[in-house]
């Protein structure tokens, strides 16, 4: 892998996210002050309405320059280098007149309230609700995509809120969520939109939760992690060749992303989906958790996700339950405490158990909290440490 | 009896037989590989029909420059039999020569290359057989006219009947598809060597080592016949390995309804129809089938507590997969279970989950083998809930469950009281015109029927609909006292599963979405709007909804007569193969009514430009053009009519396959009829203007069908329907069948040769059907309704009427 060269653009990142959060803060500084009243937030947010295509182009210090037209990206391992006018493959970055700039800023296509399981995440605020927001765009082009209409399209192709980092934290603020969510699509590609939400967010006591596929570089990785509380991360596979023929990028750059995140300190969870014959090889799955185990530690919550015919994998049968039962055992048998199957709602692999104990401590149904013996982080039945963000 | 027979009438008759046996097959063969959706089930007739024409054009070409026809028709018989069952095997490979992924759908630039691609060497060469029998069949008579030509193409069409039959009826039953293949192209192959030494036509200038050559290749494919059993199954392992690598073929069955597969893993089975995948199960050996079949129990459930107390239960479909065995374990009195295809329930009860079994033993669960309109018309009891567990509607089968007619049908069939309920695929927030077109338009047909629609759902999206708006629910604790009072017992399903069901901030925005989408102009070509930030609460929209402005009908209401629904879904499809032809498809949408007029104009044009040419250079392309006009306009005409007629033969009577079946034969039938009948009576009188009074007798019938068949589903009793049906089709078949003789005659009176205005007529006459079948059934049946198919079929001919007027002007 080529070796980053510091962008030279003469707009450091510090100065951009000052751009970007006191320029735009600026404008909608009024608008700050109102939401702060919860009821007149939802009123001035409730006339709030799309436009197809809305774009809020935003020059992105995640460039470098290679020569006078051409500039580089720096943001994810695939460093797409764009000539004038070029967009990179994940449809939001672009060269203009020789300047790199995202399409992915204050303009997301999707903001929604939802149970923080949904994300997901078992380790955070159990029963929580939190802000999802994603823009169009995503760094890889799985052929599995279960969120193709948002992520694998441009944002000139969608409706997107006209929605600046205040905005998303004041629309937080009024639906009293615990966090905000960057999910659905891929969180990487709209960076700079997400450091300024998470800042402010942080301000106000709000946590930060990025569900991405971790397919960033470590620079901005370690510059994001300081706001961020909890990362779920999509492990596809531990298999490099189906990272590069069916994922459409390289397994190291994601592995690299979880021992950053392990380092900064960020609760981490793990998701992989596990999909029949194509990443359901026991043997691989065995060698990462393995590689969970001994990398991460024993305390990362990993789920296995059912698969569902989808996109277009459209007709090939669903995961086995069965198969996922493998899954969960291999993970504990390699040692992992939280081992959880995802997406078949009632399954006794939903639930956490204490690793002390052996206990019950959180009883799921899907998204829905059944019962929840927990006290500050630790098992109410035998005091062992759970692993988390809980209060 | 077949010493009476004319030999080369025979082999007229074989030539028909094989035609629509090679074509069922190899349409049943592709659409294995592609996506079954009526797109490609057009696409697969158009490529046909676009080669047997060519082949009939070659034909014509060739037929004069050789003086042995018979050497000719035994070589491409011969090829016909090496062809037809390499072509199936290739199709069964087809996907290895693709980069997808298993479980992926072929795209449509894939679909339109392979099908034309594959299907061309078996087609030319049956369309050149039908020239080259045609001056058999002249020579036989020893006539110089094109009357042999009519008379092969009413033998043709006898043979189409009689192949149909034989494949329905004994073929799919008893052979698989190479058997059935090489069967009817042994038969074609041994007819024409007897046809050879019968006539003592040039035979003794085939060379005995020819003869025994071919002798011994028939030998060899009776000596195969019994291996071919072992290389189909050998074929179809080939194609599942390919199609889902590491899944056990467990079973292939064939069923009139297409090929079913049943593959393996683990303890799940999963079942496919045509290739495309219908619902899995858990086996027998499930620990947790629960939990395996957790979408079934999740639509059984969610369905069950819309009303208060179900007592009689109409299911339609989708019983197998576990929703009659969940829906069984509610306190029900019956439930009347109606699955079209007796193979796959029979099939399915070997890898069925014993709750599936038990339930299918269950006293209160009838289970009835008919189509679920047929029944759905015909039955006399009321039940509390209809639920349609049916795939999407992807085809025009499929749609009718899915079309204000069937609602209005399901509504009279309900209690005052009862729930109707009815779901499609989704995606969480409907983003893309084609998702959301197809869903809200399903919401919009069912509120056109229905007093109060409720939709909920994400990647699925559930409508429960009635006429007792305090009956369906959205609220999660009513929905749950009603559920824990039933005191069901189930691993797969709990009350708790209402709440993630019925997440209100996703409730909220599909509604908002459905609810608001469909009620502005441009809607079907804009997309839906962005939900509001706050889209209100179900009770809010509820309320606010009168106020919306009223929906697009055209565009947002599927019916029998203009099944736009499954236009929506075939996009839908290729936005999820994501090969960026969603513009083509939008554009179609465009089309308006009036787009037909330069179409019109377009031939008025050409044939008024070849007047001043003719004038020019003494000759008569002016008629030339306006008789392959005719021809053409007849061909998509007759193509337009049978969908029409097809379409809604299938709504209004039902879909019984030999049904089907029979009114394609009684179309086949008034087709040969009405050839023979103009080459006995009219033979004298083939000129243009005949030919003109045929174009508007056509016409006319398709203006006749237009102005009946809206009429037709009004008609109560089923056997009136089919009387109807027969009467409209045979009528139908025998004016389309006027036309060749006429056309082929006044071709010939053009200075050429018989077998040359044959192939010609012929050829350009299935270039028209091939444009029919795509117009028809494509674009102009689900965007303006099969009415406008029949209004298509009698502008097409009374366009071709202009132009014999002016032409005959000209000869003035």
């Amino acid at each position: 892998m080529p070796e980053k060269s510091k962008p030279d653009n003469g707009f450091s990142r510090r100065e951009f996210l000052k751009a970007g959060v006191g320029g735009v803060g600026a404008l909608c500084l009024a608008g700050v002050f109102s939401c702060t009243q919860e009821r007149s937030g939802q009123k001035m947010l409730s006339s709030q309405t799309a436009q197809k295509g809305f774009v809020r182009p935003m020059r992105s210090p995640w460039f470098s320059q290679i020569d006078n037209a051409r500039v580089r990206c720096e943001l994810c391992p695939k460093r797409c280098e764009l000539a004038e006018g070029e967009r990179a493959t994940c449809r939001v970055r672009v060269n203009r007149d020789g300047v790199g700039y995202t399409l992915a800023y204050g303009n997301p296509a999707l903001i929604q309230e939802d149970p923080v399981e949904r994300k997901p995440f078992f380790h955070v605020m159990p029963g929580s609700r939190t802000l999802s927001i994603a823009t169009a765009g995503c760094n890889l082009e799985c052929k599995f995509c279960e969120t193709w209409d948002i992520a694998l399209v441009a944002p000139e192709e969608l409706h997107a809120y006209d929605m600046p980092p205040e905005a998303v934290v004041a629309h937080a603020r009024a639906t009293k969520v615990r966090s905000i969510s960057y999910a659905f699509s891929e969180p990487v590609v709209f960076y700079e939109y997400m450091a300024a939400v998470a800042t402010l967010a942080k301000e106000v006591g709000l946590l930060n939760l990025i569900h991405t596929a971790g397919y960033i570089q470590p620079e901005p990785l370690k510059e994001l992690s300081g706001k961020l509380d909890a990362a779920n991360v999509d492990l596809k596979s531990f298999d490099p060749v189906f990272y590069r023929e069916v994922v459409g990028g390289e397994l190291e750059p994601v592995l690299a992303t979880l021992k950053l995140l392990r380092d900064t300190g960020v609760h981490i969870e793990i998701t992989n989906l596990v999909i029949p014959t194509l990443n359901d090889d026991m043997g691989k799955i065995g060698q990462m958790c393995q590689w969970i185990v001994n990398e991460l530690g024993t305390g990362v919550p990993v789920h296995f996700a059912r698969f569902y015919p989808l996109y277009k994998l459209s007709n090939l049968p669903q995961t086995p339950v069965s198969t996922l039962d493998k899954a969960r055992h291999i993970a504990l048998d390699a040692g992992l405490k939280f081992v959880y199957v995802a997406r078949v709602t009632g399954h006794e692999g939903e639930n956490t158990f204490c690793p002390g104990c052996g206990e019950t401590v959180i009883k799921r149904v899907g998204f829905v909290i059944d019962e929840i013996h927990l006290k500050n982080g630790k098992c109410k039945h035998c005091g062992s440490d759970i692993p988390g963000v809980w209060t | 009896m077949i010493r009476r027979i004319p030999p080369h009438l025979l082999a007229v008759l074989m030539l028909g037989a094989v035609s629509q046996i090679g074509q069922v097959l190899l349409l049943r063969e592709l659409l294995m590989v592609f996506h079954g959706n009526e797109l490609s089930i057009g696409l697969i007739l158009a490529a046909w029909l676009a080669w047997v024409g060519t082949g009939s054009r070659l034909g014509a070409i060739l037929v004069n420059r050789v003086n042995r026809p018979l050497f000719l028709l035994m070589l491409s018989a011969a090829g016909v039999l090496l062809t037809l069952p390499a072509t199936i095997l290739l199709i069964r490979g087809l996907r290895g020569f693709f980069d997808v992924l298993p479980g992926a759908y072929l795209a449509l630039p894939d679909i339109i290359i392979t099908c034309f691609l594959l299907m061309a060497p078996a087609c030319l060469l049956l369309g050149a057989q039908f020239v080259l029998l045609s001056r058999v069949w002249r020579e036989s008579d020893q006539a110089e006219d094109t009357s042999s030509a009519g008379k092969t193409y009413a033998g043709e069409a006898v043979g189409n009947m009689i192949g149909g039959i034989l494949f329905t009826f004994l073929m799919v039953r008893y052979l698989n598809s190479f058997q059935s293949g090489v069967l009817a192209a042994v038969l074609m192959l041994a007819i024409i060597i007897l046809m050879t030494r019968k006539l003592e036509m040039g035979v003794r200038r085939l060379s005995v080592r020819f003869c025994l050559a071919l002798l011994g290749l028939l030998a060899f494919a009776a000596l195969a016949f019994p291996f071919l059993e072992h290389l189909d199954e050998r074929a179809y392992r080939i194609q599942w390995r390919y199609f889902a690598p590491q899944y056990e073929l467990v079973e292939t069955h064939q069923s009139k309804y297409g090929a079913i597969s049943i593959v393996q893993r683990e303890d799940q089975y999963s079942f496919f129809q045509s290739g495309h995948l219908i619902f899995t199960t858990a086996g027998p050996e499930t620990v947790t089938p629960g939990l395996e079949e957790q979408e079934a129990a999740t639509f059984a459930h969610f369905s069950m507590v819309q009303h208060e107390k179900p007592e009689r239960i109409l299911l339609i479909g989708g019983g197998l997969r576990g929703t009659l065995s969940e829906i069984a374990k509610h306190p029900v009195e019956r439930i009347d279970y109606i699955e079209l295809d007796k193979v796959l329930t029979e099939v399915a009860r070997t890898y069925a989950s014993p709750a599936t079994l038990e339930a299918l033993a269950d006293p209160r669960v009838r289970l009835i083998h008919t189509d679920g309109r047929l029944f759905v018309k015909a039955a006399d009891e009321k039940y509390d809930m209809i639920i349609v567990d049916a795939p999407d509607p992807a085809t025009a089968v499929l749609n009718r469950f899915y079309t204000e007619e069937f609602f209005h049908e399901a509504e009279a069939l309900l209690n005052p009281d009862g729930v109707f309920v009815i779901g499609a695929t989704s995606t969480s927030d409907l983003r893309g015109s084609a998702i959301a077109n197809r869903n809200a338009t399903i919401y919009h047909t069912l509120g056109s029927v229905f007093s109060r629609v409720l939709p909920a759902g994400e990647r699925f999206m559930f409508y429960f609909a009635t006429n007792a708006p305090e009956q369906v629910s959205v609220d999660v604790p009513t929905l749950q006292e009603r559920y824990r009072e039933r005191n069901i017992e189930t691993d797969g399903f709990s009350h708790h599963h209402y709440h993630t069901l019925l997440q209100e901030s996703q409730l909220q925005r599909v509604n908002w979405i459905v609810r608001n989408h469909g009620r502005s102009p441009g809607a079907h070509l804009e997309g839906p709007e962005a939900v509001p930030l706050f889209p209100g609460t179900i009770a809010e929209q509820e309320r606010t909804e009168k106020y919306l402005s009223p929906v697009e009908r055209h565009y947002f209401i599927n019916s029998d007569f203009k099944p736009i629904g499954y236009y929506y879904t075939v996009m839908f499809w290729d936005d999820r193969t994501h090969t960026g032809h969603m513009e083509t498809f939008k554009w179609l949408l465009h089309v308006k009514s009036w787009w037909v007029l330069p179409l019109v104009c377009l031939p008025l044009l050409a044939v008024f430009g070849l007047r001043m040419t003719a004038r020019h250079f003494g000759k008569k392309p002016d008629t030339n053009f306006a008789v392959l006009c005719t021809v053409f306009t007849t061909g998509l005409s007759t193509m337009a009519l049978q969908i029409a007629l097809l379409f809604s033969f299938q709504s209004i009577y039902g879909f019984v396959y030999e049904m089907v079946g029979l009114i394609v034969a009684i179309f086949m039938g008034g087709l040969a009829l009405g050839t023979l009948i103009t080459h006995r009576y009219v033979a004298d009188k083939a000129n243009l203007r005949t030919l003109a009074g045929v174009q508007l007798l056509i016409a006319l019938v398709a203006g006749l069908v237009a102005v009946v068949l809206p009429r037709a589903a009004a008609v109560p009793s089923p056997a009136f329907v089919f009387l109807l049906f027969s009467a409209l089709t045979f009528v139908a078949g025998l004016i389309n069948g006027v036309d060749f003789p006429l056309a082929a005659a006044c071709c010939m009176a053009l200075n050429r040769r018989a077998e040359t205005s044959a192939g010609t007529v012929y050829s350009v006459e299935l270039f028209g059907a091939c444009a029919g079948a795509v117009l028809a059934s494509a674009v102009v049946a689900p965007i303006f309704g099969i009415i406008a198919c029949c209004l298509l079929a009698g502008i097409a001919n009374g366009t071709a009427f202009v132009v014999l007027l002016i032409c005959r002007r000209s000869y003035a």
